[in-house]
């Protein structure tokens, strides 16, 4: 991460990455979007077995991938305990007992992470964790 | 597989439910179109002739069954396999919705696999066709709806489980030493004794059920002290809805003393109060009238000021397996029993159970009449 300040970078507002969770529509617009039960979160849930702040999703050189932050329950992506993973259109993320779906309808970004969903090796990417 | 030659028209008015699915069978290889209503439907149909529809059932008119009715008229969209999505209430209406061996129906709440496989074996089935005929694809659809109507009735396994991984995993977090927020811990450990509760009620409600089945309930009388064996049941029953911060109103008058199979009318009554619970607005408020009779009967009124229930769905709402929901979450879930259970409670003891008009929610009766002189009253 060469910019401190990413965090709060838009994307794009209308580029049809989103999470499905609960019937609700959650389009992803930040660089960094933080999952968890603490307000400070950019999406909150009121879920017991989550953690305060429990997960991020990076957006990064085109590619979604979700972290782990250190969660006590875990962060699942299609039943797979992960602590980093590209995500791809229809993965399904299990944060203790909530399902959300990856949804990403951008055809450019989509094309990009194509392909098998796969854990990232932690060292690959050491140098992005926060 | 030749999957990418597919076109599969997904319709459903909820957009959510849209996206996931559309996400879902892109990700399986097939190419999707959709619509958000029946009239939209039907326009992309004629427009891209699909390989298979998966429609919504429950939907503005025209709905899933209109839509598979005014295309079967058509010689080449009349045959497009239909797979339809609906709630898990009723299963005679869903089969009552298929006409055709190539069609098949999957209840929501789904998860990926099912549906998946569903969308598989239709396909199969219509290959089927190709190569052995309709009929040879009618008995296969047959065997499908058989093994998927079992697979409703069973539901209880996915019931059982979730609430035991709930326990088991703070427990081992525990056992682990893995927490290292104390607030966290309090918070896990909390969360697994409410789905020992939770785990502790399904499994009083399965024996509910073989008894009833077996025609053994029990129904030997006992004093009933209303605080202990029911108020604080319902009041802890309660803490599920924690978050709705629902007032409860319990409304004792005086008269004698209870008597009824402890056990039992204890997991029928909060049935009844669990749907009051469950079906109240945010903030709702909920009555619970108990009017003990002089020879151990009593008359329970449980009244809330929820959405209410439709006339039509009056009596079916005490079929086994009625379930309301309408969605992909499991916010109400359950088995789809509590009514079933606390109706043949109340009756195998000589009582009832009646919905009421309220003049706002709803409005539940449940009668236990008074224990006959002959009759053997425990401690």
């Amino acid at each position: 991460m060469k910019n401190e300040k990413a965090d709060d970078a838009f994307i794009s507002p209308e580029q049809g990455v989103y999470l499905v969770v609960n019937r609700q529509i959650i389009p992803l617009v930040k660089k960094v979007t933080r999952l968890g039960r603490q307000l400070e979160n950019d999406v909150v849930f009121h879920e017991e077995f989550l953690s305060r702040f429990h997960a991020e999703i990076h957006y990064e050189d085109g590619k979604f991938i979700l972290h782990d932050l250190d969660s006590t329950s875990g962060t699942f992506v299609n039943s797979r305990k992960i602590d980093r993973c590209v995500l791809n259109s229809g993965d399904l993320i299990s944060l203790a007992n909530l399902q959300i779906m990856f949804v990403n309808n951008n055809p450019i970004l989509a094309g990009k992470s194509r392909g098998m969903t796969q854990s990232l090796d932690k060292k690959k990417t050491s140098n992005s964790s926060t | 597989m030749e999957n990418d030659k597919r076109t599969i028209l997904v319709i459903d008015d909820d957009p959510s439910i849209l996206l996931g699915l559309s996400a879902t069978i892109r990700r399986h290889g097939y190419q999707v179109v959709t619509a958000t209503n029946g009239t939209e439907g039907l326009e992309k149909a004629r427009e891209v002739v699909p390989d298979l529809i998966l429609s919504d059932v429950m939907m503005p008119p025209p709905d899933g069954f209109e839509m598979r009715r005014r295309l079967s008229a058509d010689p080449v969209l009349g045959s497009i396999p239909f797979i339809f999505l609906t709630a898990r209430s009723g299963v005679e209406d869903r089969v009552s919705g298929i006409r055709d061996g190539a069609d098949d129906y999957i209840v929501k709440p789904f998860v990926t696999e099912e549906l998946m496989a569903r969308i598989e074996a239709v396909f199969r089935r219509v290959q089927h066709e190709q190569e052995r005929g309709r009929e040879e694809m009618r008995r296969i659809a047959v065997q499908d709806m058989e093994k998927l109507r079992n697979e409703i009735l069973q539901n209880y396994h996915h019931e059982l489980r979730t609430p035991l991984a709930n326990i088991v995993m703070p427990l081992e977090l525990a056992a682990g030493n893995k927490f290292s927020d104390p607030e966290e811990q309090g918070r896990f450990l909390h969360g697994a004794l409410s789905n020992v509760d939770r785990l502790e009620s399904l499994i009083s409600d399965l024996i509910l059920l073989s008894n009833l089945d077996h025609g053994n309930l029990n129904t030997i009388r006992q004093h009933i002290d209303i605080d202990n064996h029911i108020l604080a049941r319902v009041r802890k029953r309660l803490e599920r809805y924690a978050s709705k911060r629902l007032e409860f109103v319990p409304v004792i008058s005086s008269g004698g003393t209870i008597t009824a199979p402890r056990q039992e009318i204890t997991q029928a009554l909060i049935h009844l109060l669990d749907n009051a619970f469950k079906f109240s607005p945010e903030g709702g408020r909920v009555e619970f009238h108990i009017q003990p009779g002089l020879n151990g009967g009593a008359t329970f009124l449980v009244k809330d000021n929820g959405i209410g229930i439709p006339p039509e769905f009056r009596e079916r709402v005490f079929e086994r397996y009625f379930q309301e929901s309408s969605g992909d979450s499991r916010e109400h879930e359950g088995m789809g029993v509590g009514l079933f259970i606390a109706r043949s409670v109340f009756n195998a003891l000589g009582g009832s159970v009646t919905l009421r008009d309220g003049r706002v929610g709803c409005v539940v009766q449940a009668i236990l009449p008074d224990h006959s002189p002959d009759d053997v009253v425990y401690g």
